[in-house]
């Protein structure tokens, strides 16, 4: 277990480290000068020398490959760089802005993992034809609705129809619930399709009827036997899913003028700022690399055919099924010659 | 296996041939296939086999049928019509100038002269959201476009090839997938500059992982298939087997995934444009028309909710079509 | 006491039909059965006969596009037709017991061995959860599975298929329902465990009186088996009987079609081609090794997959490689096809080494040595014509022109007994036995030497692989051809091959003609092989219930 841990881990690094190198590729490897992009425009007075002082400051006269190694080193040391347009200090910047976007974030999370689940759950689950074929479109609607303009009915309707919700703003709770509304919506209708795919292929598992022949009712059959086994496909997507609500919340954060991630992003690009950007997608790669680790770790505890050790590897699927012929001559006679140890 | 591995699972290159030519058709343990199914499925198979021979000799009357049966395929061809409608002649649609507004006549609710209303500056919007359907449409086919030729590309390679090409190739596209696909558009953006040409590059670009991970798995699909082996066993070269196995087999998912894209498309360009990074104001994009009707929210709903609708239609049209080309799964009726 | 037996099922006059897009389909028509306390009663048809949709509708399993349009099913004096969802429940497990087809899927991937048998007691609230435990472990061992404690706590794809059916019989029996309803329970096992499953199951139902309402294809299982035969075709009971009625002498002329059709029944080959045994053979392998490396993931190494395999196949004659699942067969068919190249060894065809041919000189061998897949449902290419398929290798080695291709094309249809007409239809347009019609016709096109027949009839019903193979031998004497012939089907080798190589486990134990081995094995394993042949035993002992059985459990 601890073996694999390591693995997951350095895999982990890799793929933030290599997730590092493609933004650094698009945003300074791309033709295009990334000083003029951030002090220049056709309108700007900034002159050619004071330019070139930007340059020699952020280290940009530099060949490419000296100012990736010395950029990489700075991140690695937790410094991502100050932002062109104010001169703080990216880390500042982003760790200010965090806080609310993590809240409408897990908010809109637990909001799509209720609707989304739940609404799979019941539509594959009812005997009306009726009701599930309803249910069933409901997903494909939802991932058709771009969110800007959901989050701007919400708030005409729930801010100034009925004023139960502020417009916009950061103050308290209230002001979280419509932003974390209008980012569940796409996540849940992806959750309701995947889920609700996974469920009615389940459903067809012989396994099932297995269970039923039990005698076992139809609710215990669809939550005990079924939903499980749904769900672990479900359960990779996760990753997918929280990048998705990340970057839904510059959208989000746009409509309801709230300060966040998004918020800053949007702002970052529209005033090229090229430092903050590159903060900004890496935080998201982080947090896309560290829920695949967790889910990672809890995966084999949940599926019992995923073999995290080295020494059970016999049962691993591949070749040949272990012991099919006889059940009397136990399972070890696979014609294995082994070539690496352990 | 990690979850990244949980996803691919299955078209992670050549697996140990165990026992069988290819695992599902011919390994013995499956001859038990056809007894796997429940009578009652092999039954309704038999039946359904029937029925695609029939499908087969009246194509056209049982498509006709089909359609009739399907009302929301319909709803979303004919709209599609007429997004393209608008989309080459606008002006046969809406003839009058998007752009030219009449100020006595600004913020005024829908009505017989002004179907979608009136702006902030008196100009139709009707004919603002029929001329934009060209801007936002271009866009999003180009996004399409690119993301589908590179992404095909890659996977075509990456799948047919094999070996380190193909590991190589995927362990980029793990790494791209691990960002999120708006915030990759708007990093490109930042370096490409606003517009609508620099919008729908970032798009596709932002797509070329999925798409290229789509791709090579059809291409090993179809690749490991027993037809295409059979083929090869009875001599063909392996380029004919490829172009005329492979491809025609290989290529109608792709052609489905563009018609998803399309759609996907439609919304990842309008929210840019919301954001304002499309082409600049008097343009009327979709997005940038919703995000136009954000200052009137609480006198003037027809200014966001109709371009709204709109995008809403356009994609689930694309989304319906698409569905409809794959043979309608999950529907199965 | 009463000395009458008690009639646990009466299923009269039933009618299921399904719904589908082009009006109600009727899988089962005026069916009428009765299973009677300790009688095992088999229900024999080829796919699309009914027979499962029978079984399903005893215990209501039906698909949910099926209707029980008519009838009534009586489950000791239940009536299962009209029960609501919730008497349903009280009665499976309890009374009736299901043993479903494919044990490979039939498990709960996720869950526990014991606690899944555990659960049929949970649920009829028969047993407290410690007590189920202890039961469930009980109910393993009398189901003969070894160390039942140990297997209680894997999960299912730690066991072989042979071990996950033992479980679900144990599913089937742990709260000793007075029926069991078993849909083709080893269809999808090796021969040998087959035998082992349905030895236990025999013994298990003997002790307790249980009735059996076997489902199956295969008339030599149900000779094996039954008390007495139901043979269904098209929906409808054809003819129904105890064995010796039915398979002694046959009423219906059905029932005598199918009888002639079963490998197993069938005796050996008619005819014996002479084979010119000076002649080079047509195909040699010597010592053929195949290694393939084991995932990284898994720790590396590598899987013998064939190792030291050598034959011969006599020119004109037919050589079967005989072995069940993962014994390397397949694989020693594709090293000699050379689809893969061996690890060690020689590949000889017509005398010459080609073990590393590569390029144009593979290509060109590929013009002698053809093959035909074991499905022909995803072997031919679905958007190609019939006439394209079959005329893929003229065009491959440029025979002729279009138009004397188009002339091969049809006397080749017209050879494998197809009208020319098909050549316009696609795949999908043909059944099983056609398009196997149809691959059996493209490998001959090029006219090869050697075809090699991987499976050739295991996805076919019995009488549509009873034709197949007649077909097979009937060109074999008019072209010449030389067959090497894969099958895990003793019996269906005892038909067609002429010598016998049986492999285990990439290994040859066995080598000889046809009439030598089936008539003196000389390893244990093949002698094992022939005795798990269903229907042998028929002429030997007519299946009598109550075999010997320790315990009084």
């Amino acid at each position: 277990m601890s073996r694999y841990l390591v693995r997951r881990l350095l895999l982990a690094a890799g793929v933030l480290w290599a997730a590092y190198t493609v933004t650094f590729l698009v945003l300074y490897a791309l033709p295009g000068d990334p000083v003029s992009i951030m002090y220049g425009g056709e309108s700007s007075d900034v002159t050619p020398e004071q330019l070139d002082a930007l340059r020699a400051q952020y280290g940009l006269d530099q060949p490419l490959p000296v100012q990736y190694v010395t950029q990489l080193g700075h991140a690695l040391r937790g410094d991502l760089g100050t932002s062109v347009v104010n001169g703080q200090p990216v880390t500042t910047l982003i760790a200010d802005a965090l806080p609310p976007t993590a809240q409408i974030a897990g908010l809109a999370l637990v909001l799509a993992i209720v609707v989304g689940g739940g609404l799979a759950v019941v539509a594959t689950a009812t005997r009306s034809r009726r009701l599930s074929g309803f249910l069933l479109s409901l997903p494909p609607l939802g991932v058709a609705v771009p969110s800007f303009w959901f989050g701007l009915t919400l708030v005409q309707w729930f801010s100034f129809q009925i004023p139960l919700f502020p417009a916009l703003g950061n103050q308290g709770f209230a002001s979280a619930v419509l932003p974390a509304v209008t980012l569940a919506l796409p996540t849940s209708a992806l959750i309701a399709q995947m889920l609700s795919r996974s469920l009615l292929h389940t459903l067809r598992e012989p396994y099932v009827d297995t269970a039923l022949a039990k005698g076992a009712s139809r609710t215990r059959v669809h939550l005990r036997h079924a939903l499980r086994n749904a769900a672990l496909p479900a359960l990779t997507v996760t990753g997918l899913v929280i990048g998705g609500l990340l970057s839904g919340a510059v959208v989000t954060e746009t409509v309801f003028s709230r300060a966040g991630l998004g918020r800053l992003t949007a702002t970052s690009v529209s005033a090229q700022d090229i430092p903050v950007v590159q903060g900004v997608v890496l935080v998201a790669a982080t947090v896309y690399v560290l829920v695949n680790l967790l889910i990672d770790i809890v995966y084999p505890l949940l599926d019992p055919r995923i073999v995290t050790g080295s020494r059970r590897r016999v049962t691993s699927p591949p070749p040949p099924r272990p012991a099919d012929a006889a059940p009397e001559p136990a399972a070890d006679r696979v014609p294995v010659t082994a070539g690496g140890t352990r | 296996m990690s979850s990244l591995d949980a996803l691919t699972a299955g078209e992670r290159g050549p697996q140990p041939p165990t026992e069988a030519f290819v695992p599902t058709a011919l390994d013995p343990n499956t001859r038990a296939d056809k007894f796997a199914a429940t009578s009652a499925e092999r039954f309704a198979d038999a039946v359904l086999e029937r029925e695609d021979s029939l499908a087969r000799r009246s194509p056209w009357r049982t498509r006709f049928e089909d359609l009739v049966r399907k009302p929301g395929l319909v709803l979303a061809l004919v709209w599609s019509a007429v997004i393209l409608l608008a989309a080459f002649v606008p002006s046969l649609l809406a003839p009058g100038d998007p752009l030219d507004g009449v100020p006595a006549d600004k913020l005024q609710a829908p009505s017989s002269a002004h179907w979608f209303g009136t702006d902030q500056l008196g100009r139709d919007l009707y004919s603002r959201v029929v001329h934009g359907t060209h801007l936002t449409l271009a866009a999003a086919l180009t996004a399409v476009l690119v993301g589908l030729v590179v992404g095909a590309l890659v996977g075509l390679v990456a799948g047919f090839v094999g070996g380190v090409v193909d590991d190589v190739a995927m362990r980029v596209v793990d790494v791209l997938l691990s960002i999120p696909a708006l915030l990759l558009s708007l990093a490109l953006i930042t370096v490409l500059g606003f517009g609508t040409i620099n919008v729908a590059i970032a798009v596709g670009l932002a797509n070329v992982a999925s798409v290229s991970r789509i791709m090579r798995s059809e291409v090993l699909r179809v690749r490991t298939s027993v037809f295409v082996e059979a083929s090869h066993a009875s001599g063909s070269r392996w380029w004919t087997t490829l172009g005329r196995h492979v491809l025609p087999n290989a290529i109608g998912p792709v052609v489905v995934l563009a018609a998803l894209e399309l759609g996907a498309a439609v919304l990842a360009v309008s929210s840019l444009s919301f954001l304002g990074y499309g082409e600049p104001p008097p343009a009327p994009e979709w997005g940038a028309l919703v995000a136009g009707g954000r200052d009137y929210l609480r006198t003037s709903w027809w200014l966001t909710t109709l371009p709204g609708l709109t995008i809403v239609a356009t994609v689930l049209a694309a989304g319906r079509i698409s569905r409809a080309l794959d043979g309608d799964p999950g529907r199965n009726r | 006491m009463t000395t009458a037996p008690e009639r646990l099922l009466t299923v009269d006059d039933l009618a299921v039909s399904y719904r589908t897009r082009h009006g109600d389909v009727h899988a089962v028509r005026d069916v009428s059965l009765h299973v009677d306390e300790g009688e095992t009663v088999a229900v024999v048809g080829e796919s699309g006969s009914g027979k499962s949709t029978t079984a399903a509708a005893v215990v209501r399993l039906l698909a949910p596009a099926a209707r029980i349009e008519r009838g009534t099913i009586d489950l000791l004096g239940r009536d299962v037709v009209q029960a609501s969802p919730r008497e349903l429940q009280a009665v499976r497990g309890l009374l009736v017991g299901l043993v479903p087809q494919d044990p490979t899927v039939s498990l709960n991937p996720v869950k526990r061995i014991g606690d899944q048998v555990a659960e049929v007691l949970r649920i009829h609230g028969l047993a407290d959860r410690r007590a189920a435990g202890i039961e469930a472990v009980e109910a393993l061992r009398r189901a003969g599975l070894p160390e039942p404690e140990l297997r209680a706590r894997q999960y299912p794809h730690e066991l072989s298929g042979g071990m996950r059916q033992r479980v679900l019989i144990a599913i089937a029996l742990v709260a000793r329902p007075r029926l069991l309803v078993a849909d083709e329970p080893t269809s999808a096992l090796d021969v040998t465990v087959q035998r082992q499953i349905l030895d236990h199951l025999d013994t298990l139902t003997a002790e307790t009186g249980t009735g059996v309402l076997l489902i199956t294809h295969d008339l030599g299982v149900a000779a094996d088996r039954a008390d007495r035969i139901v043979v269904m075709s098209q929906g409808r009971v054809v003819e129904a009987g105890t064995p010796d009625e039915v398979l002694g002498s046959p009423r219906e002329a059905y029932t005598r079609q199918l009888l002639a059709a079963a490998p197993s029944l069938r005796g050996a080959r008619p005819v014996s081609v002479p084979v010119a045994l000076d002649a080079p053979p047509a195909l040699e392998v010597r010592g053929l090794v195949k290694d393939f490396p084991l995932p990284r993931s898994g720790g590396g190494g590598t899987l013998r997959a064939v190792d030291d395999v050598s034959f011969r196949v006599p020119r004109g004659g037919t050589l079967a490689l005989v072995g069940e699942s993962g014994s390397g067969k397949s694989t020693t068919a594709r090293l000699a096809l050379r689809l893969a190249e061996p690890t060690a060894g020689q590949v000889l065809v017509g005398g010459r080494d080609v073990s590393h041919t590569r390029g144009s000189e593979l290509r060109a061998l590929r013009r002698q040595m053809q093959v035909v897949y074991q499905n022909p449902y995803s072997s031919l290419d679905p958007r190609w014509s019939v006439g394209q398929i079959v005329g893929e290798p003229l065009r491959a080695f440029g025979v002729g022109d279009r138009r004397t291709r188009a002339t091969r094309t049809a006397e080749l249809l017209d050879l494998v007994a197809l009208p020319v007409s098909v050549a316009q239809r696609r795949p999908a347009e043909l059944s099983g036995g056609q398009r196997q019609r149809v691959a059996i016709a493209r490998a001959l096109s090029v006219r090869p030497d050697l075809v090699v027949l991987d499976e050739p009839v295991s996805a076919l019903d019995v009488s549509v692989q009873a034709q197949i193979l007649d077909l097979l031998a009937e060109l074999q004497r008019e072209l010449g051809v030389t067959y090497l012939f894969i099958s895990h089907d003793l019996a269906v080798v005892r038909q067609v091959a002429h010598d016998v190589v049986v492999l285990r486990q990439g290994r040859v134990v066995e080598r000889g003609t046809v009439e030598d081995v089936f008539a003196d094995p000389q390893h244990a394993y093949t002698a094992e092989l022939l005795a798990a042949i269903p229907g042998a035993r028929r002429p030997l002992e007519p299946a009598t219930a109550g075999l010997v059985a320790g315990g009084e459990r």
